[in-house]
């Protein structure tokens, strides 16, 4: 009896070899670290600030916000979900922490479980929207990302909120042992997501269903109750980040983190998660973070001006798609 | 080998489509051998044979979507080379697939003008567009409104809009694979009526089914196929259901002995009036502890929906159930499976198993809260399960970390069996088990299968094979339009009774 090889669930073909930095087949995550290499090798060359300990630092410290998200986004997309909705999220749960702060004068950990029960609550509200309504991910959180930027703003009647809560302020820019206290809660965050992602029942879970949602229902799992929780995990994640904006602008502006969203795809993409569900590492998405910040990083250090940041920004996120994309067969149309 | 099928080489006209000595092999597989089979204008030409007999692969083969590895074929008379199906458009021969290819929210018309819609200054004329269509369906005896959304209508007028879009295409010959498979018995009569004005018109049309009265209602001639080779062409008059049936069965019927149980335990499974619309209507069966039942079905009977009712896939009603310790239907997956009871579906690839997990975490994926303490994963303890397991269910594979897809078939059908191992279940639900397995892993699924019951579970296998019902069940339900027309057991549960009672 021969082994027959088959192809896996979207019934396309792979399409032949990718130039080695995109493969992450066999050990995921190797591309991409060469790819950081080569980038910070060559921007030290650039510039002889970049690989000073404070830009390095600097680096980290203006990913720690979306690489808070990216990682639990890891999980929604391996699920076959799209969480759109985080920054909205991010920003909102800043302005109600900023408000029952600095208003109400709300001690510091109150504070944090509020934003983050306000981001698990809009995650639930996504969650909930899409199992009952069986709308697809991403449209609902494109409507929602309106919705909650939205009543950010209602909220605050559009204006800023200063923070003066020593905490606060030193999560978003207090140091310890030298590095910020965002990278290492961002760091905390990656071990913890990484645990769940490789080693928990819920965990394992998100990669069956992203490979394939009707066998794992036909195997007794819950769809609708992993996807809810996916997506309060997600939101809460998005809390965090909102503490973290606070902490590092000493500001709640109900418009934060516009556009993130995109940075947090492009990253989770570029990581080697792919699109269509079932496999993707966490590991992957802290790289691809990195290299998010390296680039806009070097850009700057680089003198680029900020207009063309943001078209490489967009060629990054195309980039990470199209070779998600090639892995599982380019050029094919989808006849459903 | 009859003659009559060469009969119409005397007559003047030639037949609109003819192959002589047509083989077609795939790799080891012999589907075709040398067949000789026509069709002429005006003509019904039915073909009938078991699954696996080569109908499919033959008129695939005169809609040039295979190319024949020996054997010619004419058209009008005249040798031709096909060398795809767009080839076989151009001469006029069209294929109706049993997968309706309908922009369901257009109209008939556009439906029917679909890729080339009839424009004038650019813009689409509706007018012509609605008068064409009109006459084309009246050619057809229908008297559809070209303006209805093709959402709304019933199953066989969606097929008369397909026949009235390869008419305005060109159709001489038109090829219906199973056309009634999936309609409800009212509906057969009205998508007959329409053939019959076509073939009045002067086409041809192949119709391959698997319900003998329906091509003795239908057809002008009738052709039987047996592993690929013509058994007999004959008129419709000559024919009879009792020809028919011996010279599809004709073999010797294999003879396997199997262990069977004869004395049933107690009924882990009671269903009394299982609705399941709109293909079953009020089935009801038990199966007890100690015993593989069976239902068997021609393809389209609707016995995988029974299944899906029972595990809670699909919503159906019923009079009175039990179920292991349920006393109703389960609502879920989850539901039928803390109920303890199990599902092995029949399109494997699908949702069988996750073809890109490996073979570990396919098999634990049932069991998972088994191993989770606090909801962390115990992976020594997994790997400890997954490897007695591998060997109980003869799993050939290097180790468990390779995805399943790399596995051969029937590889990845034990696999789909292992999983509910771990879930000492009570009763185990089997669509089409062997489908696509090669003889020996079948054997071995059903060993497997039997020794589950000897430990005290029911398994009800769902099946359109017959051989296999015959082989691995100790009572077998035999399903016709939806509905059991035959309970069987003991020496008179044999393939010719089975498919005696289905057809």
């Amino acid at each position: 009896m021969s082994a027959v090889r088959t192809n896996s669930g979207t019934g396309a073909k792979p399409a032949g070899p990718l130039p080695s930095i995109f493969r992450f087949g066999s050990l995921p995550g190797i591309g991409l670290l060469a790819l950081l290499i080569v980038m910070i090798v060559a921007l030290s060359f650039g510039s002889p600030y970049f690989m000073t300990a404070n830009n390095l630092i600097n680096i980290l410290l203006s990913v720690s916000v979306i690489g808070t998200m990216a990682a639990v986004s890891t999980l929604v997309m391996v699920s076959r979900n799209l969480d759109l909705s985080v920054a909205s999220i991010a920003a909102l749960a800043g302005v109600v922490a900023a408000t029952v702060a600095t208003k109400w004068g709300f001690p510091a950990w109150t504070t944090i479980l509020i934003a983050v029960g306000v981001g698990a609550a809009c995650g639930a509200v996504n969650g909930i929207f899409i199992n009952v309504f069986r709308i697809n991910s991403i449209i609902t959180t494109i409507g929602t990302l309106s919705v909650f930027r939205g009543v950010a703003f209602v909220l605050t009647d559009g204006s800023s909120t200063l923070i003066n809560d020593d905490t606060l302020i030193y999560l978003g820019s207090g140091r310890l042992g030298g590095v910020p206290v965002s990278v290492w809660l961002m760091l905390a965050i990656y071990c913890m997501v990484h645990f769940i992602a490789a080693r928990t029942r819920v965990g394992r879970s998100f990669y069956a269903i992203g490979a394939n949602p009707r066998a794992s229902l036909l195997s007794g799992l819950r769809l609708g109750r992993y996807r809810l929780l996916v997506f309060v995990a997600s939101g809460a994640s998005a809390g965090i980040a909102g503490i973290l904006l606070n902490g590092q602008s000493g500001t709640a502006m109900p418009g934060a983190a516009a556009g993130y969203e995109l940075m947090v795809v492009t990253a989770v993409l570029l990581g080697g998660t792919s699109l269509h569900g079932g496999e993707g590492s966490v590991v992957g998405t802290l790289l691809g973070v990195l290299i998010i910040g390296v680039l806009n990083n070097g850009m700057t250090l680089l003198s680029v001006p900020s207009f063309y940041q943001t078209v490489a920004n967009g060629l990054l996120l195309l980039i990470a798609v199209g070779v998600d994309q090639y892995r599982r067969g380019a050029g094919r149309e989808e006849v459903a | 080998m009859n003659d009559s099928g060469n009969g119409i080489e005397g007559r003047a006209t030639p037949p609109l489509v003819r192959g002589i000595g047509i083989h077609k092999r795939f790799g080891g597989v012999h589907a075709v051998r040398g067949v000789d089979f026509s069709v002429s204008a005006g003509e019904i030409h039915a073909l009938v044979g078991e699954n696996g007999a080569g109908k499919s692969t033959l008129v695939k083969v005169l809609a040039g979507v295979f190319q024949p590895d020996e054997g010619l074929l004419y058209i009008d008379g005249v040798s031709v080379t096909l060398g795809s199906a767009r080839d076989a458009h151009q001469f006029g021969i069209q294929t109706i697939h049993q997968e309706l290819e309908l922009a369901l929210p257009l109209s008939i018309a556009e439906n029917v003008f679909l890729g080339n819609t009839p424009v004038r200054h650019g813009v689409v004329d509706f007018a012509q567009l609605r008068d064409r269509t009109r006459a084309v369906l009246t050619q057809l005896g229908s008297d559809l409104d070209p303006d209805i959304r093709v959402a709304t209508l019933r199953l066989s007028d969606r097929q008369v809009v397909e026949i009235a879009r390869a008419i305005v295409r060109k159709l001489r010959v038109l090829i219906m694979d199973e056309p009634t498979a999936a309609l409800p018995p009212v509906e057969v009569g009205h998508l007959f009526d329409r053939m019959r004005s076509l073939r009045n018109s002067g086409a041809g049309i192949i119709y391959i089914s698997h319900k003998l009265e329906e091509v003795l209602e239908i057809a002008d001639r009738i052709t039987v196929l047996r592993d690929g080779a013509v058994v007999d062409t004959m008129a419709r008059d000559e024919a009879t259901r009792a020809r028919l049936v011996r010279e599809i069965l004709g073999r010797e019927l294999s003879t396997y002995s199997a262990e069977k149980n004869t004395q049933s335990g107690t009924a882990l499974a009671e269903i009394d009036g299982l609705d399941c619309l709109p293909e079953i209507t009020n089935v009801s069966f038990f199966a007890a502890t100690g015993e593989i039942v069976g239902f068997f079905g021609l393809l389209g009977s609707g016995q995988g929906a029974i299944a899906e009712a029972l595990f809670g896939v699909r919503d159906a009603t019923v009079r009175r159930c039990r179920l292991g310790n349920l006393h109703r239907l389960p609502t879920s997956p989850s539901d039928a499976i803390t109920h303890r009871i199990g599902f092995v579906p029949a399109d494997r690839k699908r949702d069988g198993v996750i073809l890109r997990l490996s073979v570990r975490e396919n098999i634990v994926l049932p069991a998972l809260r088994q191993f989770s303490h606090f909801g962390v994963l115990d992976f020594p303890a997994i790997r400890e399960r997954v490897r007695s397991l591998i060997e109980k269910y003869g799993v050939r594979c290097m180790s468990a970390e390779p995805p399943v897809e790399s596995l051969s078939g029937g590889n990845q059908q034990k696999v789909a069996l292992a999983k509910w191992d771990l879930l000492e279940l009570e009763v185990m639900l089997l669509e089409e088990p062997t489908r696509g397995v090669d003889v020996g892993a079948k054997a071995e699924i059903y060993k497997l299968l039997r020794i589950g019951v000897q430990a005290g579970k029911t398994c009800v296998i769902f099946s359109s094979d017959a051989e296999e019902i015959a082989t691995a069940c100790d009572r077998a339900y035999v399903l016709k339009r939806g509905r059991i027309n035959a309970e069987l057991s003991g020496a008179v549960l044999n393939v010719s009774s089975l498919t005696e009672a289905a057809l």
